[in-house]
């Protein structure tokens, strides 16, 4: 029994570090990626783990109270907790009935993490940032409900492992296949909560100097680096497991998650970044839509295929 | 104590040199050649430098050329708002001895009176091979832990301020603080 | 400190306003700041803090000689340096009464307008930088090292050519060169159509930049505005057609010019002068005739300047670069005044249509105006 616990508690701390590592090499493949997309040859792909080193190595980093601290320790234990949940090659670390649910709203928390911290650090160029960031957030909140529920709908659970259960046999029972409106939403959606382009508003580099993230540097950004980084292996994960038929395998873990995010990365590469009340307007009209026909689609006909 | 592992750290120091990250602040007409040096044809993100808009997150600051007393200013709180440990280029002529602006009335002489400056390029303007050469070396010096700049100014910081003061009148920053009061916190 | 505190500072009365400082640490000011008072999202009021840059060229020109000189006055402008030594030399070759040679004339032409496509390219990266699509800008950077290679193999600088010379070019056209740049030509044809696809023609750059920061065609002229900001208004003023210099009499090209005025028109019209530049290239390199390079000018140690003044100017890449040069008779400028076109656009221009526009565009109008900081303290 003892031993058992053991081995559970070392699987999980394994498995958030080695996810910890794999969000660090996403970003590396993100910049690499980008970098070919603009002809370079880019850095190599373990270059953010060395950020995040060199981040950690500071002698005096600035910190502006306790609020200010916490944003990003909030930030990391939300995408932490977010990956706790997800079924990864059949382990099921933190499954319950109703994980799906409680991963959705996890994966709001880092952004709403670094929101609070910034608040605190009393920059204007922060403060622009938070409010574009709560104005993103609440903008995604509607077709991003919708979308789970059609999801939920479809399945007629809420249980994630049993979604990857019912998605097995052939490939047209992926949830892609089978609703496709609630795929293209989230994966929308996704791009408003990993802040790239064309949704990258809050931390606009060229207009707001980065935003939330101004006045972070140091131990604090490494924290914030690591929970981007996580934040994007989660998303990625949690798209392969609820629309393209789960990661039972490491292989199919990998080749998915890598799908999804290279899907993002040329996303970001070749658009423009919307005005927040663009973005606002944009999200609530056509994303809702598209989640609104979804849900009809899942309740009409449910999970028949 | 702790700070003497977190200098002498050979894993910390190569991580350093591996990810100098520069300040977005051009000062002069060296600006012009660091998009080029960081694009396609010469690339230094080939060794993780990039540049960020955030002042706290930097490493490296460029001084892209002539320093005029009111850029010199923003120069000095730039730097004294990064994050130690950090590090100084200056690049072209024009900080080493103003350069083609030597009688001008609006350019300052030389630069490491005001601020400790780690690599010099000379020329006018430095092609972006110069450039890569002198990030190479700081990344070497960094490597090595001789780039020490930072450290000198906490060390002399007496005399740096003396000649900023003789420059810029006594309490410039106050003045300068008043300006940008909600910039800078501490 | 909290937003409240924050507010209350900043704010006066009852209206919540704040300020914003907007570089010279910024990633679009490049070198000099605008203070913003910013109510909600809203800009209510903008104020350039400009004078980082400021070297004093019109006193350094007094103390140098007219050769000397050159290498000093190009580096008024730095992304467009050719444009303001041809002006200067121009305004010399006014005042020594010597007309360039034809070859001379053609081969300035081809620098030119090299040296505006450069440019523009370069606006490209700060134009796409600023609405957040990194790629193109990457992109057009790397197509502009094409060009500079060329410049270097013609004149031995990247930068600062010091090319245009009182009384012709300095150097003659390397073997092969002309080939190598029709090449070039051919390829940045190419790639303007990618340009397009990903950036010109981008619907979210289109919604962003339709209708934002209009200024109409009175308003623009009575503020001096000149060069692509007024051509996207709609009034081909152009100084290659109106008071041509060069070769350009001998050349056939339209000028483009926009319809509203608003950034989008701006960032057209920029784009589509980098076709017809290099239209104008192939052109001139059709045509390029044979001959001298250099009029006889004076001996550089006796290069005495009868008394008199001039004024020259070009259309350089951002609008009317202008030199007034008068003499005294000696070998040194009496005096040297400069007409650069960054002044109106980066200060005047910028503060007017910097008002009732969101945090989001104030890089956009400031990007779709293409000032010059350098230019604008001199």
């Amino acid at each position: 029994m003892a031993l058992d616990v053991i081995v559970e508690i070392l699987a999980t701390v394994g498995m958030v570090f080695l996810l910890l590592i794999l969000g660090l090499i996403f970003m590396g493949i993100a910049r690499k990626v980008s970098a070919r997309i603009h002809r370079r040859i880019g850095p190599p792909l373990y270059q953010p783990i060395l950020d995040v080193i060199k981040l950690w190595s500071k002698i005096d980093p600035s910190s502006h109270g306790l609020t200010f601290d916490l944003g990003s320790l909030i930030a990391l234990g939300g995408a932490i907790t977010a990956a706790l949940l997800l079924p990864i090659m059949g382990l099921k670390l933190l499954s319950f009935s109703g994980d799906f649910i409680v991963l959705m709203y996890l994966m709001e928390l880092p952004a709403l993490g670094i929101m609070l911290g910034a608040a605190a650090s009393g920059n204007p160029f922060s403060a622009v940032g938070v409010y574009r960031g709560l104005i993103l957030i609440t903008g995604a909140q509607l077709p991003y409900a919708l979308a789970v529920m059609a999801v939920a709908a479809e399945y007629k659970t809420l249980s994630l492992t049993e979604i990857v259960a019912l998605q097995q046999g052939s490939i047209l029972n992926w949830g892609l296949f089978r609703n496709p409106f609630a795929a293209l939403v989230i994966a929308i959606i996704g791009l408003a909560l990993l802040d790239v382009q064309p949704f990258d508003i809050p931390s606009a580099p060229a207009e707001i100097s980065m935003g939330p993230m101004v006045e972070y540097g140091g131990k604090h950004l490494a924290l914030m680096l690591t929970a981007h980084g996580l934040e994007f292996v989660v998303f990625a994960t949690m798209y392969s497991i609820v629309f393209l038929g789960g990661v039972s395998d490491p292989i199919s873990f990998i080749v998915k998650t890598v799908f999804v995010a290279l899907l993002a990365i040329f996303i970001m590469n070749v658009y423009p970044r919307w005005r927040i009340e663009q973005a606002f307007s944009y999200l609530w009209k056509y994303p809702t839509a598209l989640a609104l026909l979804g849900l009809v689609k899942a309740v009409m006909l449910g999970g028949a295929m | 104590m702790g700070f003497q592992v977190l200098e002498t750290s050979k894993l910390l120091n190569y991580a350093r040199a591996r990810s100098l990250w520069i300040v977005t602040f051009c000062t002069g007409c060296g600006g012009v050649e660091l998009p080029p040096t960081a694009t396609a044809r010469f690339d230094f993100e080939r060794f993780g430098i990039i540049s960020t808009p955030s002042i706290r997150q930097a490493d490296l600051l460029l001084i892209t050329g002539y320093v005029t007393p009111k850029t010199l200013k923003r120069i000095i709180i730039v730097y004294e708002m990064m994050r130690n440990p950090k590090y100084i280029i200056a690049h072209g002529s024009c900080p080493i001895n103003a350069g083609i602006y030597w009688d001008s009335y609006n350019t300052v002489k030389k630069l490491d009176l005001y601020i400790p400056v780690d690599v010099w390029i000379a020329g006018c303007m430095p092609r972006p091979e110069a450039i890569l050469r002198a990030l190479v070396k700081l990344m070497r010096m960094v490597k090595e832990g001789k780039a020490l700049g930072w450290k000198r100014y906490l060390e002399n910081f007496e005399f740096y301020r003396k000649n900023q003061d003789r420059l810029f009148g006594k309490d410039w920053r106050k003045r300068e603080i008043e300006k940008l009061r909600f910039y800078i916190h501490d | 400190m909290s937003i409240q505190e924050m507010r209350r500072i900043g704010g006066e009365g009852s209206r919540e306003t704040f300020e914003l400082i907007i570089g010279p640490v910024h990633m679009e000011t490049e070198n000099f700041s605008i203070i913003v008072t910013v109510e909600g999202d809203t800009v209510v009021e903008a104020k350039v803090n400009a004078g980082f840059l400021h070297r004093a060229f019109e006193k350094l020109a007094e103390n140098r000689t007219y050769i000397q000189n050159v290498p000093l006055l190009l580096r008024v402008c730095v992304p467009d340096p050719d444009h303001a030594e041809t002006a200067y030399s121009m305004a010399v070759e006014q005042l020594l009464d010597i007309e360039i040679p034809d070859r001379a004339k053609y081969i300035r032409t081809i620098v030119l307008e090299m040296a505006r496509i450069s440019a523009h390219l370069f606006w490209t990266f700060g134009m796409s930088a600023a609405v957040g699509l990194y790629t193109v800008g990457q992109w057009s950077v790397a197509d502009r090292e094409r060009f500079i290679e060329l410049f270097e193999e013609l004149t031995g600088a990247r930068i600062y050519h010091i090319y245009n010379f009182p009384g012709g070019v300095r150097y003659d056209i390397p073997m092969g060169w002309t080939d190598k740049l029709m090449k070039v030509v051919n390829h940045m044809e190419k790639r303007l159509k990618e340009y397009d696809k990903v950036f010109f023609e981008n619907d979210i750059l289109i919604t962003r930049s339709r209708g934002l920061a209009k200024i109409s065609t009175e308003e623009a002229i009575s503020l001096g505005v000149t060069g692509p900001n007024l051509r996207a208004t709609g009034v081909p003023y152009d100084f290659r057609k109106l008071d041509p210099y060069a070769a350009y009499p001998y050349i056939d090209f339209e000028i483009p010019t926009g319809k509203y005025g608003d950034a989008y028109d701006r960032i057209m019209v920029r784009r589509r002068e980098i076709e017809i530049s290099l239209n104008i290239i192939k052109q001139a390199i059709k045509e390029l005739p044979s001959g001298p390079i250099m009029a006889p000018i004076p001996h550089p140690l006796y290069y005495n300047v009868p008394p008199g003044d001039a004024y020259a100017r070009v259309e350089s890449s951002k609008g009317e670069f202008g030199f007034y040069v008068v003499s005294d008779g000696s070998d040194r400028p009496w005096r040297v005044h400069i007409r650069g076109p960054s002044f109106i656009h980066g200060v005047q221009l910028l503060e007017k249509l910097l008002k009732n526009v969101r945090i989001a565009d104030i890089p956009v109008v400031l990007k779709s105006l293409d000032n010059c900081p350098p230019d604008i303290d001199r």
